[in-house]
């Protein structure tokens, strides 16, 4: 069952992007009727611009449920430290 | 000519969006639907619907499904934007009578449901065989 999608997850510099082709199942079955087609089918793409405190090279994609959840770690750089103060 | 009072009309704002937020609003998912020999083939797009979140019913001859999308986004997230949003959906089918609504198939993968409702035993198409006298 189910439909086909390919994704290709590419970051390069600062754009992030997703792009693929999606073939929802059946649709050239000769056997059977199509009532209503209303999923998506076809080629996508979407480009995010990150921003610049993201570390890319340590990003993370995961395909689950149907959703692609691309994660990625501030750079340590820009994470707010705390320094304590020691009293001399 | 009325003055508006900028923290009055901040605070009117946050209220009607906040009740806005309260009310969830039902999504209406994609669905692609066939018909082939052996019945009605329904294909529902879920994504972010786990197998617990989903629930199947046909009441008559009224088929609806409904359930919860959830992102699993960690909590302490603060969105900057959103396209695709957790909820609640529901869609609803009205069944034909030719259809066996006793009988339904359905399968979640990946956020795609497929739903099979069987042909009724006396509307299948049956060949007849031409005897020659």
């Amino acid at each position: 069952m189910g439909s086909k999608i390919n994704t290709i997850v590419l970051i390069e510099k600062s754009l992030l992007s997703v792009e693929g082709m999606r073939k929802t199942s059946d649709a050239a079955d000769n056997e059977q009727s199509t009532h209503r087609q209303e999923r998506f089918e076809g080629q996508f793409k979407r480009v995010v611009t990150l921003p610049e405190e993201v570390d890319a090279d340590k990003a993370n994609a995961v395909y689950q449920e149907g959703v692609l959840h691309i994660t990625m770690p501030q750079k340590t750089e820009v994470k707010p430290r705390q320094i304590t103060v020691s009293v001399a | 000519m009325t003055n508006i009072n900028p923290q009055d009309f901040a605070q009117a704002t946050n209220k009607a969006v906040a009740e806005h937020k309260a009310t969830p609003l039902t999504m209406r998912p994609a669905a692609d639907i066939h018909e082939n020999k052996d019945g009605a083939v329904i294909y529902i797009d879920l994504p972010g619907v786990s197998k617990d979140a989903l629930s199947i019913d046909v009441d008559k001859n009224v088929l609806t499904i409904r359930g919860n999308i959830n992102l699993h986004t960690p909590d302490d997230l603060n969105s900057q934007y959103m396209d695709v949003h957790s909820g609640v959906f529901e869609r609803r089918f009205t069944l034909g009578e030719q259809l066996d609504s006793e009988n339904i198939e359905a399968k979640l993968e990946q956020g795609e449901l497929y739903l099979f409702i069987p042909r009724s035993d006396e509307h299948k198409p049956r060949k007849i065989d031409v005897k020659v006298a």
